[in-house]
């Protein structure tokens, strides 16, 4: 689901009102998630407390805070402009399914600390964006499953499963005449 | 059986205390149709739905609201068996209105986030985390007759 220049607009202006709550909103979205989804916990096992309050909550829920307000400004091309994060989370084998949760956590936090300004409107443009960030996210994901593939020839394995695929679509067909079966791949 | 904590009934029943069911019904079930415009299908019946403005002021959503959140205080009602308390309700969801069951869970987000502009720092993560998983057994109970 592609964001439209309205979509983008009405993040932006939202955006520039609560920029100045943003640490406080990672905080909070990280703790509340934490809180609720237990399992979470799972990707940070050396910490000791995962209250709201910690300083380890507070420190991260900032740098994820920072980074989605970054993506805000590269809402054009979040592929590229997340490529290096998403390689990051690939390597912590962090399950995609956790954009997700976080991205409740956050709307929840936003509805808590700004309930006239995220009317239905901002909550469904800001739903959207989010979700096209974990995308962005996850993009480079399951890249190393060809033999003798790195996470540095990552890029090309993208070629590399369209001659699988597209090989795989020539022999059904040539075996099954006048029968064409398609299918479609997604990029996760 | 679901267990539940003490503390974990004393946050739910704080939640519905706050529940002002008109205005969150119909501000969550808005939501619902604004935010996934999908599920616009399963309202044919309810008119004018073509933008925010319309569903918000649309009374159907309005009354269909209300009526949501009765059927949640069922739940609440007899927390220790909302499995039984929903079976019919499962039913009308599976059978007749062939609900995807994956809208239940996306009801349920939209009414944590207005629940969450009520109460605002009232609804901390624990509460948070009871009314969640009170919200993930009544989707659960729904989902059941689908089988």
């Amino acid at each position: 689901m592609s964001l439209t220049a309205k979509d983008r607009d009405v993040v932006k202006s939202f955006w520039g009102k609560i920029s100045s709550k943003a640490d406080a909103i990672g905080q909070e979205a990280l703790g509340r998630m934490l809180a609720v989804y237990p399992q979470t916990k799972i990707y940070f096992p050396q910490w000791s407390d995962y209250s709201l309050g910690s300083a380890k909550v507070k420190k991260h829920g900032k740098n994820v805070m920072a980074a989605i307000t970054d993506a805000v400004g590269k809402m054009d091309d979040l592929i590229g402009g997340l490529s290096s994060l998403s390689n990051l989370h690939a390597k912590v084998h962090l399950d995609p399914v956790n954009f997700k949760i976080l991205t409740h956590n956050i709307l929840v936090t936003l509805a808590v600390n700004f309930p006239a300004d995220f009317t239905a409107e901002v909550h469904v443009a800001v739903d959207k964006f989010l979700a096209a960030l974990s995308a962005a996210l996850a993009d480079k994901y399951r890249l190393t499953h060809h033999s003798g593939a790195s996470r540095a020839s990552a890029n090309r394995g993208t070629s590399n499963d369209k001659a699988k695929v597209s090989d795989a679509i020539n022999k059904i067909s040539n075996n099954r005449k006048g029968f064409f079966f398609m299918f479609f791949s997604r990029s996760i | 059986m679901v267990q539940w904590k003490a503390e974990e009934r004393a946050a739910i029943q704080a939640v519905f205390a706050k529940l002002d069911y008109e205005s969150v019904g119909r501000e969550t079930l808005t939501r619902l149709l604004v935010v996934y415009p999908w599920t616009r299908r399963y309202f044919g019946g309810f008119g004018n739905l073509f933008n925010s403005e319309a569903i918000m002021a649309n009374p159907k959503v309005a009354a269909h609201g209300i009526v949501v959140l009765q059927g949640l205080e069922m739940a609440l009602k007899n927390m220790d068996d909302i499995k039984n308390t929903y079976a019919s309700l499962s039913e009308l969801h599976s059978e007749k209105l062939q609900v995807d069951p994956g809208n239940f869970q996306l009801l349920g987000d939209c009414l944590t986030v207005v629940i969450a502009t009520r109460m605002r720092t009232e609804f901390t993560p624990d509460i948070q985390a009871a009314w969640q998983k009170f919200l993930a057994v009544v989707v659960s109970a729904l989902r059941k007759q689908y089988n």
